[in-house]
């Protein structure tokens, strides 16, 4: 079940009438039904991982409890490493043993031998990896003795698979949503306001935004070759829009969707595209996947307190992982090394913390420096994204070569001004909006109800035009 | 919460009164279209005897007048210029659903993408939203999944696309005019094309082929088995050399009861540039002389 289909605007006021209406006594109902909706919607992309799902839960709940009521060192580290192991192992399996199987046919291949290696014909469980670093937090949380664990397995199995999030993040904190899970929730007009406002810029994003710059830049990347050096830069740029647009847009849509339940999920996209260096996008680009790596893996790594040459080392370490983590192909990790190139400058010269205040706050415009570190942050990442859409790294080194030939300065043949159009649109709206939770969050709460409703209404015209069939979301895929 | 709720159903009947006005565009979109010939067969007003499908070389190099001159019998031209194997099989669907079945109908095939995954073609969908307002036409859409069913019988605003909100007059544009019998012959020559540049026989492997498209012919075939259509593939000229392969293939996919037609290698007038328009398409000079060669084979049949 997309959250741009019908089946879901089906669902999901049904899941909220019967939620404030008839659930809404107590507690215990209240998470029920929230447990038993999510199941459903996990259900309705494949019934037979729902399975996988459920024993991922149980084994975080039971070696979560497990490790916090041992006192022995030996017991706790044994079921640490047990659902450390386990979940792991599965993501392994199921979304890298192919690749390495391959790669490791391929190595061999380059000395004369020939290796046909035993592959798996099993598809990826939808959402294997958010669900499985939900877990893996927690359980790492309480090895460390940072919380307590879950006594109510109800409760655990909500901040695990609650339906928002379930797919595709954000990647919650037992810290974060555990507690809000743990109190009734009661519903508060203005948030259930905010919740469809961010949904409906969501939807926009999506299917304006996404889809259509996806039409574009799957045709030009699909037959690179026949393109010239315009069409090419055209295609890197649809592209750039289109993840954006996908990943953040889904990321409103689930925030917007949890609002409406009364439950806050962490921030997942901060206007990435308005940082002024790479550092300061990557606080702003898959917050919660970012927060993660640097909890989880950079400080026990060491963090930035060992010298420069650890701090380098800690930051390749965790944007290759990190590149790895989208996808078992060459590209992820060539993607994430490129990001940690390019972040190399502020970590050497520790410069990496300049750019934590929202550009121009305040103003309409930014200064002239930060407009040009601006547009110079964006062409790397548009550069990087190459490497991430590319089917292989050859490829996208045949797209790059091409790209930055002669006909870069050509006339491109592909000239969707409509998309132009609504893409300008979309960063004016943006760039008006970003000192807020999202774009749309406080735009227009002073215009008259007539014009507000208008634009919301031209809006939803504009999503009702773009859409067809729903089409996937990128990172379901990861 | 009862505000909420009462807002929402507010909000909601207001977008639902909004979108009806979008209706209007519907309307109006088939009458600034300036290729009516969709229009003309979705209101059963293409009662022809022979009728040619196509992509451009079929709407350029096969002349329906001068195939209705030369047999007698009257004949119209469907080709779209930019179309796939798909789209012919709806033309001819759409064809026998609304008007009398021709008695012949002519099936330019594109040497060498007709069945492989190609950019170039397509099905023409920028051909079917300026005609939403024809059910069929939004029946092909939701078919192909192009919009949503329930929402589309729902709101106007889902049955449409950015090119209904173009509601200027078309106009025909040199390379695109359509004549009075549908054909779409050239009389000049493309501008930079390179005559002179060697070209070698691409390779033609038939493992590539996409099942979706070869069906298409399947079921073209099959419209003309039910409707008693005779159907002629055409293999229309190009100035390269083609691989025999592909050849093998059409015939070995519709069999050897269809009919099949290749301009005559051995006329030289294909190896001359005057007579084409580019390396794919011929000039209207040398669409003249292939509708010739197609009409007196089409003579020596019978239908």
């Amino acid at each position: 079940m997309l959250f741009n289909s019908i089946n879901f605007a089906i669902f999901l006021p049904i899941v909220f009438i019967l939620y404030w209406f008839f659930a809404n006594k107590n507690l215990k109902l209240q998470n029920l039904l929230i447990l038993v909706s999510s199941y459903f919607f996990y259900a309705c992309w494949d019934w037979k991982f729902m399975f996988l799902l459920i024993f991922s839960t149980l084994l975080d709940y039971f070696t979560g409890l497990k490790m916090y009521e041992s006192e022995n060192v030996y017991k706790r580290k044994f079921w640490f490493w047990l659902s450390i192991i386990v979940n792991l192992g599965l993501l392994g399996i199921f979304k890298y043993y192919n690749f390495f199987a391959k790669s490791f046919a391929e190595m061999i291949a380059n000395f004369g031998l020939q290796v046909n290696p035993w592959t798996l014909k099993v598809i990826l469980p939808i959402g294997i990896s958010f669900y499985t670093f939900h877990g893996l937090s927690y359980v790492i949380d309480i090895y460390k003795k940072r919380i307590p664990a879950e006594k109510s397995f109800i409760e655990y199995s909500v901040f695990v698979s609650f339906f928002p999030l379930l797919v595709a993040g954000p990647i919650e904190r037992a810290t974060h949503l555990l507690p809000q899970i743990k109190v009734k929730r009661n519903f508060h007009y203005s948030k259930a306001i905010d919740g469809l406002r961010q949904i409906l810029w969501g939807l926009f994003k999506k299917i304006v935004i996404a889809d259509q710059c996806a039409i574009y830049a799957n045709q030009i990347f699909n037959d690179f070759g026949h393109q010239s050096g315009s069409n090419l830069f055209l295609g890197a740029l649809f592209f750039t829009f289109q993840i954006y647009g996908d990943f953040s847009g889904y990321s409103d849509i689930a925030l917007g969707t949890a609002r409406l339940f009364g439950i806050e999920l962490l921030k997942n996209f901060a206007f990435p595209y308005f940082s002024r260096d790479i550092a300061e996008f990557w606080r702003r680009w898959h917050i919660s996947l970012s927060t993660w790596f640097r909890d989880y893996l950079y400080i026990p790594l060491g963090g930035s307190k060992g010298g420069v040459w650890l701090k380098i080392r800690n930051t390749f370490i965790i944007f290759l992982v990190s590149g790895f983590w989208h996808g078992a192909n060459w590209t992820f990790i060539a993607w994430g090394f490129l990001n940690a190139l390019f972040i190399m400058p502020s970590i050497i010269f520790n410069t990496n913390r300049n750019n934590l205040e929202i550009v121009a706050r305040g103003k309409y415009l930014p200064s002239l420096k930060d407009f040009l570190s601006i547009v110079v942050t964006f062409s790397l990442t548009v550069f990087a994204w190459i490497f991430f859409r590319s089917s292989s790294i050859e490829n996208a080194f045949l797209y790059l070569k091409k790209m930055f030939s002669e006909t870069l300065f050509s006339i491109p043949t592909v000239k969707p001004f409509i998309v132009f159009f609504f893409i300008i649109f979309f960063m004016t709206i943006e760039w008006l909006g970003r000192e807020e939770e999202f774009a749309l969050n406080k735009l227009g709460l002073n215009w008259s109800k007539i014009v507000r409703r208008g634009f919301y209404m031209l809006l939803i015209t504009a999503i009702f035009l773009f859409s067809s069939k729903e089409q996937q979301f990128i990172y379901f895929q990861f | 919460m009862k505000n909420f709720i009462k807002g929402i159903l507010f909000f909601g009947l207001l977008f639902f009164i909004f979108d009806k006005l979008f209706l209007l565009f519907i309307v109006i979109s088939p009458g600034k279209e300036i290729d009516k010939r969709l229009e003309l067969v979705l209101n059963g007003k293409m009662n022809k005897e022979i009728v040619v499908l196509g992509s451009s070389r079929g709407a350029r190099n096969i002349i329906a007048s001068e195939l209705e001159k030369e047999t007698h019998y009257s004949a119209y031209n469907l080709s779209y210029p930019g179309s796939d194997i798909e789209f012919h099989e709806f033309i001819a669907r759409t064809l026998v659903k609304y008007n009398k079945p021709p008695k012949l109908l002519v099936l330019s095939i594109d040497y060498p993408m007709a069945f492989l995954s190609d950019s170039i073609l397509n099905f023409r969908l920028d051909r079917l939203y300026p005609l939403v307002i024809y059910k069929h036409v939004n029946d092909e859409l939701l078919a192909r999944d192009k919009k949503n069913k329930v929402m589309s019988y729902l709101f106007a605003l889902h049955r449409m696309n950015k090119s209904n909100f173009d509601i200027r007059q078309k106009k025909f544009t040199a390379l695109d005019t359509i004549f009075q019998d549908g054909s779409m012959p050239i009389s000049f020559q493309k501008i930079g094309e390179n005559w002179d540049k060697t070209t070698v026989v691409q390779k033609y492997t038939t493992s590539k082929e996409i099942k979706i498209k070869r069906d298409s012919l399947k079921k073209i075939i099959a419209i003309c088995q039910q409707n008693k259509i005779k159907l002629v593939l055409v293999l229309p000229p190009l100035f390269d050399a083609m691989n025999e392969k592909f050849k093998e293939s059409v015939i070995q996919l519709a069999g050897n009861n269809i009919a099949f037609f290749e301009y005559d290698h051995q006329n030289q007038i294909y190896k001359d540039k005057n007579y084409f328009y580019d390396r794919t398409h011929l000039n209207n000079k040398g669409a003249i002389i292939f509708t010739g060669e197609l009409a007196n084979y089409l003579k020596t049949i019978k239908f």
